[in-house]
This record gives C-alpha cells, structure tokens and sequence, in this order.
C-alpha cells in the first residue's frame, strides 16, 4: 500500500513487520528521530519503536525490556499470545493503549510512548515510559506570592496535570485530552470540577476547540480568540496562570480550566474583571488586611491608568480645580521646561515603556542595569536639566509602580495611559470623560459564555459584592456556594 | 440580548437626570412650588406609563413599532416614520442642549465642534455595542453620579441654610405648568414603549422604580440647590452646577470640572439610548440592523443641525419646556401604545 506524510492519519497497520516498518519509514519520510528496532519476544518477531530524546532509557529497561525477556514460553510464542501478554498479563505500564491506525502510531509515538508491533498481528500497543526533558518545577513567574503554595506550573502537560491533582484528590475533577492545530497535533486538556461546572460550558468549549483550525499552537494566545464571546474589547474575558492553587481556587467555582502542553500557563474561564484583583494571598492573610490591599489595588488600577492624563488635563485646562500653592508649584515646575505638559507627558511615557520592555526581554542580570539606567540616569538628568518637570516625574513614577501591582492588566493599562495622556492633553477633562465612557462600554460589552464580564459590578449581584468591598470570611464562605453561573445577571 | 428591570430603570433614570442636574425653570414659580409640581408631575406620569406596562404583559417580546406591524404594515411603516422622527428630534434637543450647556459653563475650553462630534460619536460607539453594554455602563455611572451627590452633598453641607426653604401656595397655572413642564422632558416615556423586547421580566417594577427615583432624586437636588443658594437659585441658569462650582473638596478646590465628567458619562448614556431604543423597531431595515451606518444616521441626522444651531447660537430653551413636546410624548408614549393594543385586541378577537 502507498503511504506518505499525507494519508498516514487513517491507513491501518498491515499485519506483517517488514510492510510496517516500510510503511512507517515511508511515512515519517526517514526522520532521523524515529528509532526502529527488531526484537524478539519468546521467539515472535516484534518491532520496537520510539522516538529519540522522548522515552526514558531507564523506564524502557526496566519496564519493558527486562519483562519481555523474561516472558519465555516453553515453545516459540504466536502473535496473539505475545499480545494478550502484553495487553493484558505484564505490568509494564499503566497508561498503555491498543492502537491500529498510522495517526494512533505517530501520535503517541511523539508524545513519548514506546511503540511494540507484533507481526502477524494488524495492531501495535503503545507503553506510556515518557521520559523527555523538562524544566524542574519552580516558583511561579508572573504570579508571585508570599504565604501560599511556592510551585508553578511547567512547559510539559502531565505535569502540570498532576500539580492540579494533588490538589483536588476527588473523582469530580475531570481532565479531559484533545489535540488540537493541524500540524503540531498540540495536547490540550479541559478541566472542571463535574458538580461545580455547568456543562454547556464544557461543551462549548470543547466545540469551539475541536473548531480550530490553525496548523500550530504553541501558547495560550493561540486559542483565547476562538474561546472568547466578542472581540471588540480591549480586555479579555480569559485570564491566565501559572499557579495551580490559583487555578484549583477557579475550578472549585465551576469554572473550567485549560491546560496547553508546551506553556506553562493555563486558561481559566469564564473569567470576570474584578479578578485581575485577587490572588492566593488574599486568602492566607487576615480578612482586614485582604480589604486593605485590595482598595490599595484598585487605586493602582485608577492610578496606573489615569493619574497621568487627569494631571495633564487638569493642570492644562482646568487650573481652578487645584489649590493656589499647588498651582504655583506646578507652574514654576513647569516655566524651566521646553515642553508643553502633554507633550512631556508623552515622551517620558514612551520612555518608561521602552525601559520596560527592554528590562523584560533581557537577561535579569542585564534588565536590572537597565532599571537603574532609567531611574537614576535617564530621569535624573531629564530633571536637573530641565527637560522634564519634577512633578511630572513623580507622577510617571508612581503611575508606573502602580501599574506592577495588578500584572494581569498590564497591557491595558499601558495603552490606555498613553491615550488618557493625548486625550486629557488635547481635551482636557471633556475628554477623559467621553473616554472614560467609551472605555466603560468596551469592558462592559465583553462576556464569556455568557458570564457578563463586569460580573459582579454590572450586572448587579449583590450577595457576590462582599467578595469585591471586601473578603467573606472562611467561616462563610464554608457556607455559601459559589458558582461562576451566579453571575450571569439571571435568578435561577 | 435582554437585560433586567434594575438595569432598565438605571438607564431610564440617568437619561431622565441628565436634564435635572443640568437645568430647571423657575420663572415665576419658586422652587417650592416646583418641588411640589414635579411631585405631581411624577402621579401624572405613573398613569401615563400604563399602556406601555400593559403592552409589555400581553406582548412581552415586541414593542409598539412590532405590535403596530402585527395589525397592519402600513400603520407599522406609519409609526416606524413616527418614532424615528422623535428619537431625532430628542438627539437633536438633547446635544444643543448638552452644547448650550458647555458653552455657559465651560467657556472657551473647546471648540463647539469638537464638543459636538466627540459627544456624537462617543454615544454612537456605545450604541453600536449594544443594550447590554449600555445598560451596564449605566449601573457603573449611576454608582459615579451617587458618588459625585455624596461628595456635593457632604462638601456643601455646612453651608446649607435652612431658612432659604419656604413654602408657598400652588395654583391651578402652576400645576398646568409643571405638568407641561415635567412631560416635556420625559421623553423616557416614548423611550419605554420602544425598548420593552430587551426587558427580561419585572416591568412594573422597573417602571414604577424608575419614577419613583427620578422623584426622589429630582426633590433632592431642588431641596439641595435651595438649601445651599437660597434666592440666587432664582438668578442662576443651572443650579446644581453653580452648586458643585461652590463645593470645595480636600484635594479639589472646585467641583464642577468633576460635575462635567459625570454629567458627559451621562449624556453619552442618554443619547445612545435614543438610538438602542429604535433598533427593535427597525424591522425594515434587519440585514443593517446593527452596522454602524445605521447606528449612525439617527445621530448624524439630529446632530448635524444640532451643531448648526450651537454654532449660529440659536433654538435652546424653547426646545425644553414646551406643550408640542409635552404632546407629542404623550401621543408617542401613551395615546398610540393604547391604540395598538386596542386594535390588537380587536385583531385577535376578530379572528
């Protein structure tokens, strides 16, 4: 039979060895990563196939070559009996599966499996012995906390499976395995706590991944626009994390989570505003303190956004707004500087922003130089030579620090400062409002399966607003159920 | 696309305030008088509302333009023709208004133009995304104006003045005139009858919600104006504004460049509503239902005169308080919603 990189998907596996191994070369076009091996097991010719780099040479030894050498029948072993042995009768490995299709070879095949095919037998069996090389498990990146779990999620699925499994040990939680992109055949696993999740949900989602047609995947941000209800928001109703607490916290209020090999972030959805405020520690601290961070973040999230822009357009074109000695201050500040306030604005914005994606994308060691060349050289001399006002510096600054304490909104806020900044420049505070309800509009038509994005706020729901003033208390929150369902803005 | 009787009655109540906070007549009558008028100006409008709450009840998925196709589509043309016109005579009224407002308070800050076309275009963009979103923009607006009543109130407080509150005798000319007066500017009540297919359920109580809070806040600001300004409330064009102008916060030396954003957020919400509100009713035009053009012309059509006027410093305050718009709401909002469902019933009946 004629088989190549195209057909493989569907053509079933011939029955004898030497056609399979033809057929396989001929279809993985002699990639020098597949391995093929003839073995014999109690006299029956076998294949052995794996993938280089993918298994681990200890599992295979121990798991599959010594139990196979000392399965030795007294006569030579038929096809069907090297099989059953195999299927049935040996504990090589737990995660094993009959496969009979060339897309079941090749698909467990580069997922890290060990692949035996029995001449004689049209069928071939795949023995979970991954062992390809990964990155240790270490503190979350983007999600960093003090009091709570100090493990982050990984590039390799399995993994990141089992973190979030330690943690719920309960049969309700659910991982369900799909591949999506034509090419990369990427693993995506969908989970939901069974009782907590409603299933439409979980249908949609799995119909909307199932859906994609893109030929990779390789991070989160592939697959969020075909989950998303509208695309005409700035925001996203999707958020991520690396934290599998953070993510155990979601699931348990029947959210659902989806875990992509190859990124170390899962996508939780569907996922509301005020979220972007909350994290593990809320719930390590002491409820008065929970309360007073998170007013703190708030006024960052106004802060990171606006403080520039309502500066620029009050001191612009509202003066009598501010009080006489303030006034003062800010026009001497202003006098020595070559710059209308807007325009000064703009550029030391552009500025932070440019030291901020260099600091990012650089080494740490190198991003941290580029911190203190900002700061202290860049910004000091701006200052002692009049280039930039004092006060509009301090402004910049604490904008900036204001802006790192919610990481989930970063990209918001970078932009909708610098337009604040143009439109309070040019409009004055006229125009920071018809942006501000422009800006409303735009969060408030997002949703996620029809979880209003605003959720709680707007739509209201009033026995959820304790949980944005403040923090219940566990003594409550043993008492109530919360689910995502609840903020649908419709009484059940 | 549905919302719920809260977020209905917000989104009635924001484009009802948008006139109560910017300007109020007190020509001959004193703010006694119209405290008590518009009292009587709410009773009027709770009957005025029944046909539209009937409407909702019988035929909960269709508004008067639906129900008027369903006797027949000529009579449904008739009144599509009908309301289109008065959401842009509304639009119209409502951004020379907004403009003549911005003028007198916040001379020479910006061009009229640029005013003009950022209003228009803010309430077009809030339009086009629909009644969801603009229902809840309003719930977060309705909490910032709270906010801003809350600071006028708490910042002006001490100077209030309890003698500047008198009563005086009401007349038979001065509850005529405030009826005509308080109607004039319910345009709400048009605005209802057009918008029932998004309610999910509880239309009485978003109704009679609605109209008890916009008589709840109303007094409030006429008590506080008068309270505060005493008989210079007679000389001033826009109290509540002259009031915020006096209010002096911690950090803000004045409060009316924060009443100017509150009072944008809400007339960007008022002005969208107009156009959401004929979106049911444009069943002739369903393949364009919801492109921006079509969000556009209602908006284009009542604005470009809108600035025309502004600019030539023409047509404001006979716009407000006068008997042909008080008629043609009650036409629009009352008279012709009772004559749908008497004729629907009649339909029905007959066959």
């Amino acid at each position: 039979m004629n088989i190549d990189d195209k057909n493989y998907a569907h053509t079933l596996l011939p029955e004898s060895a030497k056609d399979f191994k033809t057929m396989l070369k001929a279809a993985a076009g002699n990639t020098m990563d597949v391995n093929i091996s003839d073995i014999e097991v109690s006299g029956h010719k076998c294949v052995f196939v794996a993938a280089e780099g993918m298994i681990s040479t200890q599992a295979l030894s121990e798991l599959v070559f010594h139990p196979l050498m000392e399965f030795n029948l007294d006569h030579k072993a038929s096809a069907e009996e090297v099989y059953t042995f195999l299927t049935q009768q040996s504990l090589m490995t737990i995660d094993r599966q009959e496969l009979s299709t060339f897309g079941e070879v090749f698909m467990r095949l580069f997922s890290g499996f060990a692949i035996i095919f029995i001449d004689g037998k049209n069928k071939a069996v795949s023995l979970g012995i991954q062992g390809y090389d990964k990155r240790s498990i270490e503190n979350p990146s983007s999600d960093t906390n003090i009091m709570g779990g100090q493990d982050g999620f990984i590039e390799a699925l399995r993994t990141n499976v089992s973190l979030v499994r330690r943690r719920i040990k309960s049969p309700l939680l659910k991982f369900e395995l799909m591949q999506v992109g034509k090419v990369t055949k990427t693993d995506i696993a969908i989970s939901y706590l069974s009782d907590k999740v409603d299933k439409k949900i979980v249908d949609e989602i799995r119909k909307r991944l199932m859906d994609i047609e893109l030929d990779t995947i390789f991070s989160t941000g592939y697959i969020k626009p075909f989950l998303e209800d509208k695309h005409k928001s700035i925001f996203s109703s999707i958020s991520t994390t690396d934290r599998p607490d953070s993510m155990c916290i979601k699931l348990n209020e029947g959210k659902v989570g989806i875990l992509i090999d190859g990124t170390p972030f899962a996508l939780i959805l569907p996922s509301v505003f005020i979220e972007e405020f909350r994290t593990v520690d809320d719930y390590t601290t002491r409820s008065f303190y929970t309360v007073y961070i998170r007013w703190i973040k708030y006024l960052s999230f106004i802060l990171a956004v606006a403080l520039p822009g309502l500066y620029v357009s009050i001191a612009s074109f509202h003066p009598g707004m501010l009080s006489h000695r303030l006034l003062l201050n800010l026009v001497a500040s202003q006098e020595s500087t070559p710059y209308s306030l807007t325009t000064e604005a703009v550029i030391i914005t552009i500025m932070y922003e440019i030291m901020r994606e260099a600091g990012i994308r650089l080494p740490k060691a190198v991003g941290g130089a580029v911190s203190i060349v900002g700061a202290l050289i860049i910004g000091d001399a701006a200052v002692t030579s009049s280039l930039i006002s004092a006060p509009l510096l301090i402004i910049i600054g604490l904008t900036a620090t204001a802006s790192f304490v919610i990481p989930g909104l970063n990209q918001q806020t970078s932009v909708l400062r610098l337009v604040y900044i143009a439109v309070g420049g040019l409009f004055g505070l006229y125009g920071i409002s018809i942006l501000t309800i422009a800006v409303i509009a735009n969060t408030c038509v997002l949703s996620s399966m029809t979880v209003p994005y605003t959720a709680p706020v707007s739509p209201l729901t009033v026995n959820r607003l304790t949980n944005i003033l403040g923090r219940p208390s566990f003594l409550r929150l043993q008492k109530t159920k919360r689910r995502v369902e609840d903020l649908t803005g419709v009484k059940k | 696309m549905k919302i719920s009787s809260w977020q209905l009655l917000i989104l009635l109540f924001l484009s009802r305030i948008f006139i109560a906070i910017t300007y109020f007549t007190l020509e001959d009558i004193s703010p006694s008088v119209m405290m008590s008028t518009s009292a009587i100006s709410v009773a009027t409008d709770m009957v005025l509302v029944i046909p539209a709450i009937f409407l909702y009840k019988n035929y909960p998925d269709e508004n008067v333009i639906i129900s008027a196709f369903k006797v027949s589509k000529i009579f449904g043309i008739i009144l599509t023709v009908l309301y289109f016109i008065f959401a842009v005579f509304m639009i119209f009224r409502t951004v020379r208004f907004f403009l003549y407002f911005f003028e007198n308070a916040f001379s020479n800050l910006l061009p009229t133009l640029v005013v003009g076309v950022m209003l228009i275009a803010a309430a077009a963009y809030v339009a086009h995304l629909g009644i969801e979103a603009a229902a809840r923009s309003s719930s977060i607006v309705f909490a910032v104006f709270i906010l801003l009543l809350i600071a006028v109130v708490a910042t002006t407080a001490e100077d209030f003045d309890i003698t500047n509150y008198y009563v005086e005798h009401i007349d038979t000319n001065d509850v005529f005139g405030g009826i005509v007066s308080g109607l004039s500017r319910s345009s709400e009540i048009v605005v209802l009858v057009l918008v029932l297919p998004y309610l999910k359920t509880g239309i009485t109580k978003s109704v009679y919600g609605f109209l008890l809070l916009k008589l709840l806040f109303v007094e409030m600001i006429i008590l506080l104006c008068m309270l505060f300004l005493g008989g210079y409330m007679e000389a001033v064009q826009f109290p509540f504004f002259t009031v915020c102008s006096f209010a002096k916060a911690p950090f803000v030396d004045r409060l009316d460049a924060i009443f100017l954003v509150v009072w944008t957020l809400i007339g960007v919400i008022k002005l969208s509503l107009f156009t959401i509100s004929l979106r049911p009713a444009s069943v002739l035009l369903k393949p364009l239902q919801n492109s921006a053009v079509t969000n556009l012309v209602p908006f284009v059509l009542g604005g470009a005169p809108a600035l025309y006027f502004a600019y030539k410093e023409q047509m404001i305050i006979p716009l407000l308080d006068n008997e042909l718009t008080a008629a043609a709401i009650v036409l629009l909002g009352t008279v012709i919603p009772l004559v749908v469902l008497i004729l629907r019933r009649f339909k029905r009946e007959k066959n």
